[in-house]
């Protein structure tokens, strides 16, 4: 690569700086002896297990050893972080002078390339954003900042101004008009940023447009054809009472009749994280029972809505979608799914079972389609098997082998499609559309919960399985196995939503559960009680 | 002339027959001393030198005074002989551990000799607070050295100490001070000088015994630079007898409104010898480890002026004769009827009475938390005994304090003019406990505490101490004949208070300023649910004795005072908080102003 570039481009010239300052020696070394990371004998940092417990150490780049890894420095600039990349670069600490460095050089380095390797800037953000996963183009992070405030601290600190940074002045690089997109071009001109047929992101159909509905929560777009877009707002997108607002406000527009269709999706790294624990710990924390009740059953109704109005309804997944966010995915008609997605019903790890119809939708899923499993227990087994340990699909192609996702849904590789393809398939389906009809179905009661048991008390013996798993999944098992029914009667869907709510709240006033709450919350991950 | 008795009876009832102490503390194999006629026996030892000691002091106290001299502070001489009196009777061993040479008595017990102490002579109660802060501050951070040097001095009676946290920049935002502690051999050199230093001098002694917070040379910024020194008034030798005169030096003491008999200093620390205690930079931590005992030692402030002045106010509503009797004379044959025949004056007085019995059970029922965190061996227990004392600290600092300050305000009220004036002593009181609302972190700060910390930690799991035991309680009693009558308004009431917290839950995440605009009016709503929660627990044991004692008919009518004229107050507060911060911050700076000129508008 170095020779390839020319002598003086800012890569040979961090070679260069690297062989000065010893580093490329350093690296060397740490290849050589064989510490290539997490999966040679550590790197940078390293998990020390030798004690039993996972020790986070970190290497003194100097003597090459290992020690205790120090806690993070607070640094005020990563505070600052928050108001945006501006004011972590002009924040007067290590780490904003560090920020400036790294930044300035970078930003600089990729305009200063416009127009050696392509004419568009386009092209350039698209590059690093797909290539390397950053979130801004070098040029969106430009206009972040003001072009023309970056080129003055460049110029003051003796650095070169590239020409096109020079040129754009006190413009930026991106500019809206109407609900256009343009950028600016090496003949200093605003052009409309190219798109290839089929790519549509929210962003595309909200630019200079007005939300139908919005609350902080969630916010309804008219994404043309009479097809209407419900757009997740909230912190990951977490589903939580306003959501629900916004949905039933989203059925009640196409029940009317303004619109025919409905798709669900963002352009969020994940469609949605699940229910809005926080407040759910919250409410539990304070004991009000009888607003847990309406949380639950509020979700129940909108998704039943959903599912059951005389219009067609597309999710669109992309990223995450676990728990309550699965479970509105489960009662669109359709879903369109991101390839890379990752769907689960994980409700069991924080210590309640599935209840805005995950359970009834699962049970729907596996028993109507003719290539289950057979027999009474065949698909609850299954079903048991993945809710029971929270598994998470690794990909849409999973997501279909465990039926989050059906035989008539499809998935989109580019993830840029992702939105157009379910707005189609919502337009097709818009003509001769007749919503599913509740189904009743037969469960096998009291006995298949008895074998469901009898599985789990083999987990707690082989010590896969905790103390409050079993009481969690004692009520996924009540509530699989259709409660106390025959198998040779029918039980309605509303009676297993029923079951779903009452499971859930005697889960949620267990001491267990909420610790289990509160664990997710506060240390990102499942606790194991 | 100021009349004080120390109410038994009333500790009797709280502490046996409600909470059934001796039941809960029997399991704990460090409290096996503490039987109930041990507990019944002190009591009475600590009332009686209260009665006959302190309450008499207390003038003399107030206005004589603790002067200063020359660097040198002199305690008035009736208030020695009252220290004296509870020294030598080793009532100073109680809270010790035996391993100090102390009775390690359960921390409940020690809300009884709180308020006891408070009432009878708050200064002097100050002095023998903060020693009792002090030791169990190094015990839970000092060396095995330290320990072993100074706790049994304290215990003893021997030695006092101080907390020397303010300076005259900083008192809320501790992260400003600036005294220095350079590190030398074996000790950190003190350089700086601290304001607000109750007890920081005086002649009560042999020893003062400093713990101040100092920054080292190279300190972080802010709070998290904050060590703790113990920093002696005189250097203790190794064989433990007193050395040189150390750098600390009282410059001058405060004139001020009230506590006359406890010297407020400005220290001044000059090369002072200071040991740390616990690590470096983590002082605050060390300090404020002690704060929930600390807090609710104030709260006690609040409810023992309180006590004595609705003793006093009592006693003056039955003896002075003014007015007749709306409907028909009560002393027909006298020139008029006592001033308790009055509506007006029974609503003050039993308004108080309410009060008081509900604090004092909040503050025991608190109180016995601390012991099962402090002594149950299952981490559980501890953990949910921990989180609960964490919740009702605050509530308890601000409301026994703020209700301290009405009441002896409502008692000097029933005096009229006879209260305004010196003679009664009723604006003693009045004067004395106004600083409670103030010091150890002001109600406001409480309640910042409360709705900004304790609320959201652990998404919200420290609420759940409250309201999950107090929602059993409601299922458990629902159907009860007798509770009923209760039973239905406190629901309402814990219902709203749910509705709230969950309400400042969801706002506060998206604008701090709801929690601080909603804050005062949260503590104190959340204070009066737990109140009637309080008085719940009492009735339960009321009504079942109701037919022995007239103790207990009295109870339930005091209780269904507080249900019927105190509680409704929720409602209000509610009211308040959900119309939310906008207005209070829409108000522009000089909007505030009083406008001083005149424009010549029409």
């Amino acid at each position: 690569m170095s020779t390839n570039l020319p002598k003086n481009d800012m890569y040979n010239i961090g070679v260069k700086q690297q062989g000065e300052l010893g580093i490329d020696k350093m690296l060397s070394k740490m290849i050589s002896e064989g510490y290539t990371g997490r999966k040679g004998k550590g790197g940078f940092y390293r998990l020390n297990q030798e004690s039993g417990k996972r020790i986070k150490e970190s290497r003194n780049l100097k003597t090459g050893e290992y020690s205790k890894a120090t806690k993070r420095i607070a640094l005020e600039s990563v505070k600052a972080g928050k108001k945006g990349l501006k004011a972590v670069v002009t924040h007067k600490d290590k780490g904003g002078e560090y920020a400036w460095r790294v930044i300035s050089k970078t930003l600089a380095y990729a305009a200063s390339l416009v127009p050696e390797i392509t004419q568009n800037i386009v092209n350039v953000d698209m590059a690093m954003k797909n290539g390397f996963l950053w979130k801004k183009g070098p040029f969106e992070m430009l206009d972040s900042m003001g072009p023309s405030w970056f080129a003055d601290r460049l110029k003051s600190e003796g650095m070169d101004v590239p020409t096109i940074l020079k040129n754009v002045g006190d413009g930026n690089f991106y500019s809206e008009e109407g609900n256009k997109l343009n950028y600016y071009s090496t003949e200093n001109k605003y052009k409309q940023v190219p798109k290839p047929e089929g790519y549509l992101s929210v962003s595309d159909i909200t630019r200079g447009e007005s939300a139908i509905y919005r609350n902080p929560s969630i916010k309804l777009w008219d994404m043309g054809d009479h097809i209407l877009l419900a757009e997740f707002t909230s912190k990951m997108n977490a589903i939580d009472p306003l959501i629900m607002e916004g949905l039933t406000e989203a059925a009640n527009l196409c029940e009317s009749g303004k619109f025919k269709g409905l798709v669900i999706g963002n352009d969020g790294t994940n469609f949605s994280a699940g229910a809005n624990l926080g407040l759910a710990s919250f409410i539990c924390n304070v004991g009000a029972w009888d607003e847990v009740d309406k949380f639950v059953q509020g979700g129940q109704l909108t998704f039943m809505s959903l599912k059951h109005g005389n219009f067609p309804v597309v999710g669109a997944p992309s990223g995450l979608a676990l728990g309550g966010g699965c479970e509105v995915l489960l009662a669109c008609d359709r879903i369109q799914a991101h390839s890379e997605s990752y769907i689960g019903l994980v409700e069991v790890g924080v210590g309640v079972v599935p209840a805005w119809g995950g359970c009834k939708e699962m049970l729907e899923r596996w028993i109507d389609d003719p290539s289950s499993p057979k027999g009474p227990m065949g698909s609850i087994v299954k079903i048991f098997e993945n809710l029971g340990t929270a598994k998470v699909a690794s990909s849409a192609q999973e997501a279909k082998d465990m039926k989050f996702i059906l035989g008539n849904d499809n998935i989109t590789m580019n993830r840029s499609r992702l939105l157009n393809d379910a707005k189609e398939v919502c337009l097709n389906m818009v003509e001769d559309y007749s919503p599913p009809e509740p189904n009743d179905y037969q469960l096998p009661g009291p006995s298949g919960k008895a074998a469901l048991d009898l599985a789990v008390a083999d987990l707690v013996k082989a010590g896969h399985a905790t103390p409050h798993d079993v009481v969690v999944t004692n009520e996924l098992a009540y509530v699989l196995t259709g409660g106390n029914t025959d198998y040779l009667d029918r039980v309605s869907v509303d009676k297993i939503l029923d079951m779903e709510r009452e499971s859930f709240v005697k889960l949620v006033k267990t001491e267990a559960t909420l610790d289990r709450f509160e664990h997710m919350l506060t240390k990102g991950k499942p606790l194991r009680n | 002339m100021v009349e004080y008795k120390a109410p038994h009876r009333e500790y009797e009832f709280i502490l046996k027959e409600v909470l059934k102490i001796e039941e809960v503390l029997n399991k704990y194999p460090e409290y096996d001393e503490a039987s109930w006629d041990m507990i019944q026996m002190i009591s009475e030892q600590f009332g009686k030198i209260n009665e006959e000691y302190w309450v008499t002091s207390n003038k003399e106290g107030d206005e004589v005074g603790a002067i200063f001299d020359e660097g040198r502070v002199i305690v008035p001489e009736k208030m020695k002989e009252a220290t004296k009196m509870v020294i030598d009777s080793g009532l100073t061993q109680l809270f010790g551990h035996q391993k100090y040479g102390g009775m390690e008595f359960p921390n409940v017990i020690s809300v009884l000799s709180d308020e006891m102490s408070c009432s009878a002579n708050m200064s002097l109660g100050v002095y023998m607070g903060l020693t009792k802060g002090a030791y169990h501050c190094i015990r839970y951070h000092g060396s095995e050295e330290i320990k072993n040097t100074y706790l049994p001095k304290f215990v003893s009676g021997e030695w006092f100490g101080t907390m020397c946290l303010t300076e005259a920049h900083c008192g809320t935002d501790l992260g400003l001070i600036r005294t220095t502690a350079k590190p030398k051999e074996d000790y950190y050199s003190l350089n700086g000088q601290k304001i607000f230093i109750s007890c920081g001098e005086h002649d009560m002694g042999d020893n003062i015994i400093h713990l101040v917070l100092a920054k080292l040379p190279d300190a972080p910024k802010g709070v998290k630079g904050i060590s703790l020194f113990l920093v002696p008034k005189y250097v203790v030798n190794e064989d433990g007898t007193l050395g040189e005169r150390n750098g600390v030096n009282c410059v001058s003491i405060e004139e001020k409104m009230g506590v006359h008999g406890s010297p407020t200093c400005v220290m001044s620390f000059e090369n002072a010898k200071g040991y740390l205690v616990g690590e470096i930079n983590d002082g605050l931590a060390a300090m404020f480890s002690m704060m929930n005992t600390e807090r609710i030692a104030v709260g006690l402030q609040g409810l023992g002026l309180a006590e004595i002045a609705y003793q006093n106010g009592l006693a003056y509503a039955k003896d002075r004769i003014q007015g007749r009797d709306l409907k028909e004379p009560r002393n027909p044959d006298d020139e008029a009827d006592p001033l308790i025949v009055h509506p007006d004056v029974r609503r003050m007085l039993m308004r108080s009475k309410a009060l008081i019995d509900s604090g004092r059970m909040l503050a025991c029922w608190t109180a016995l938390s601390i012991d099962k965190y402090e002594k149950d061996p299952d981490e559980k227990v501890q953990r949910e005994a921990h989180d609960l004392v964490e919740l009702m600290t605050p509530i308890i600092k601000s409301l026994l304090t703020d209700y301290g300050v009405e009441i002896t305000s409502d008692m000097l009220q029933i005096y009229g003019g006879h209260g305004y004036i010196k003679e009664y002593g009723m604006e003693q009181f009045y004067r004395d406990v106004r600083i409670a609302p103030i010091w150890e972190g002001t109600n406001g700060i409480q309640a910042l505490d409360l709705a900004g910390r304790k609320m959201p930690q652990g998404m919200g799991r420290l609420l759940r101490r409250f309201f999950h035991p107090a929602l059993d309680f409601i299922e458990k009693n629902k159907d009860d004949d007798n509770l009923k009558e209760f039973i239905v308004p406190f629901s309402k009431a814990l219902k709203g208070l749910q509705k709230t917290t969950m309400y400042m839950a969801q706002k506060g995440l998206s604008n701090p300023y709801e929690v601080g605009a909603a804050a005062t009016d949260y503590q104190r709503q959340f204070g009066l649910v737990a109140m009637a929660y309080m008085w719940l627990l009492m009735l339960e044991v009321a009504f079942t004795k109701s037919d022995e004692d007239n103790y207990y008919k009295n109870k339930i009518i005091l209780a269904r005072f507080f249900y019927e004229r105190i509680l409704p107050e929720t409602l209000s507060r509610a009211i308040t908080i959900s119309s939310g911060s906008k207005t209070m911050m829409s108000l522009p700076d000089e909007g505030f102003d009083s406008v001083h000129k005149f424009t010549g508008a029409a």
